[in-house]
């Protein structure tokens, strides 16, 4: 029993300990001093970290909105509403499935990258030689990042959401014969800019967040062994996906005032 | 006399329950080429370490170019650190630059010198080791000897009053150590600059000091000019210039009775017991 408690308490001290280190890498790299200096360092990681994988949300988007006609329309054709599968595709992909998937997503390509490479940059002592030039690493390689995938998120899940709808309108509209006219205009009553959009914005907002600082954590404060920064990217991509699932609901238990 | 740019007073550092240094001091001149010399985990690196200020004593100072390291603020010890240079161990060149790049990033960073004029500067410390026409080469494509001649030549970028070298002659091959070992005397001799070399190769690193201490278990147990370590009879540092594998150091790591534990019944290893 002694053992128990003593391992519970040895266990939230760690937790707090992280927590701790995070917040003081959060602090010193963003918050203290952003410098208009790193602005070609920060559009060099919305390229790596948000234009590189374009292409994976592209797919990924397309595949999920076709998906989501094939199965909407079986559903709501027995009622003959297949009509508003524009509407629930639309809603459906704006409100929940853009952000999350794209988040996820972002953490497996992106987020484990991130991760893997200022994990190495620590083991090879790049960081420390950086750190004897006298250039601060926060500035200089953490700020950059956190900005870069706080930028590109968001993006990243408007564009899924777009090449989900069109993925579901070829589907829908060209394939399963849903009227064209009745497809786009109830979205276009039914899916509001503020009320909607807005709220799927604000997610993926949330969701570049944390994910980046958990990835720019995670190789910051990796072991620097090969195992250490193994499992440091397998933490990025578990931590990651489990605080988008868990704020994902959280987020929208606040947005839509249960 | 010169003034001293390095000085240790008294300092204690502690890793864990580990006690690397236990009241070290040890001061080192302006201009001059020191040795520090001692068995592998004697603390080597992390003198170099709390020089610069990557690590705080826990007693005791180290105080460069006037100034206690452990009382900067981290602004402060970024300004100090661009007086020093470091040649690391593993070359530590950033792998997604250039050679060149590699060498024109701290002018990039400090300077505000034209382009023109940075290319040029670069040019000058490449061609200085030997390597102008490996400019374009990233670090993969290097051998272990060029990565630290790139290294030598990127810490020389800011012509710093300090340079610091960390096993700078480990794992390289006849021709490699000759090049490095040339070109650490060249820059003392050319810059004026102060070098601290951290090395366990006696020979090299004796050949090229003005001054060498020898630490061990936390303490320097010898120090002087170059001819010291020859007469010097006490038997540490007996064991070291002639790589006794017994004696002060002790060839065992501590351990129960040998005896003893021959004779106590075999004991699970880990989780799994492969009987």
């Amino acid at each position: 029993m002694l053992t128990l408690i003593r391992g519970l308490g040895r266990f939230s001290l760690e937790v707090f300990q992280t927590l701790g280190r995070a917040g003081r890498l959060w602090w010193m790299s963003i918050v203290r001093r952003p410098r208009l200096s790193n602005l070609p360092l920060i559009i060099r990681q919305v390229y790596q970290l948000g234009v590189l994988s374009v292409v994976i949300t592209v797919l990924s988007g397309f595949s999920i909105g076709a998906v989501l006609a094939l199965q909407g329309y079986d559903q709501l054709v027995q009622y003959g509403t297949e009509s508003a599968l524009g509407l629930g595709v639309a809603l459906v992909l704006v409100l929940e499935i853009g952000p999350v998937v794209s988040a996820l997503l972002f953490a497996g390509r992106a987020g484990s990258a991130v991760t893997a490479e200022i994990g190495l940059m620590k083991a090879t002592e790049q960081l420390t030689s950086m750190e004897m030039m006298g250039v601060d690493p926060m500035q200089r390689i953490l700020a950059p990042r956190l900005w870069g995938g706080f930028i590109a998120l968001p993006l990243l899940a408007l564009m899924f959401s777009v090449v989900g709808i069109w993925g579901s309108a070829v589907i829908g509209v060209e394939w399963l014969g849903v009227h064209e006219g009745t497809f786009w205009s109830t979205m276009q009553d039914g899916v509001d800019f503020v009320r909607q959009v807005m709220k799927g914005v604000i997610k993926s907002v949330v969701f570049g967040l944390v994910v980046t600082w958990i990835a720019v954590f995670q190789g910051y404060d990796a072991i620097p062994t090969s195992e250490g920064i193994s499992s440091a990217t397998t933490k990025t991509v578990v931590y990651s996906s489990v605080s988008v699932l868990v704020l994902d609901f959280f987020l929208t238990l606040m947005m839509f005032d249960y | 006399m010169a003034e001293d740019l390095v000085r240790f007073e008294n300092v204690v550092y502690r890793r864990g329950r580990k006690t690397i240094f236990d009241g070290l001091s040890l001061r080192i001149k302006k201009g001059q080429t020191v040795a520090i010399l001692g068995p592998s985990g004697s603390g080597k690196t992390t003198l170099l370490k709390l020089i610069g200020g990557q690590l705080r004593p826990e007693k005791g100072s180290v105080i460069v170019n006037g100034k206690d390291v452990a009382a900067l603020s981290r602004e402060e010890l970024f300004e100090l650190r661009r007086d020093m240079g470091m040649l690391f161990q593993s070359g530590a060149l950033f792998t997604d630059l250039t050679v060149f790049e590699n060498v024109a990033f701290p002018l990039n960073v400090h300077t505000d010198l034209s382009a023109d004029l940075i290319r040029d500067l670069v040019l000058i410390k490449l061609q200085a080791v030997g390597l102008r026409g490996a400019s374009t080469l990233y670090p993969s494509e290097l051998s272990g000897g060029m990565l630290r001649r790139v290294a030598l030549a990127r810490a020389m970028a800011l012509d710093p009053g300090l340079i610091m070298y960390d096993e700078p002659f480990t794992g390289l091959d006849p021709i490699a150590m000759g090049v490095i070992v040339e070109l650490i005397r060249r820059v003392a001799e050319v810059y004026k600059t102060t070098g601290i070399i951290v090395s366990h190769d006696i020979e090299e690193t004796a050949n090229i000091s003005d001054y060498i201490y020898i630490i061990s278990d936390g303490r320097v147990i010898g120090e002087g000019e170059r001819g010291f370590l020859r007469e010097d009879q006490s038997p540490r540092i007996r064991q070291f210039m002639d790589g006794l594998p017994d004696g002060p150091v002790p060839f065992h790591y501590p351990a129960t009775d040998y005896a003893e534990e021959m004779l106590t019944e075999n004991q699970k290893v880990g989780w799994f017991n492969f009987d």
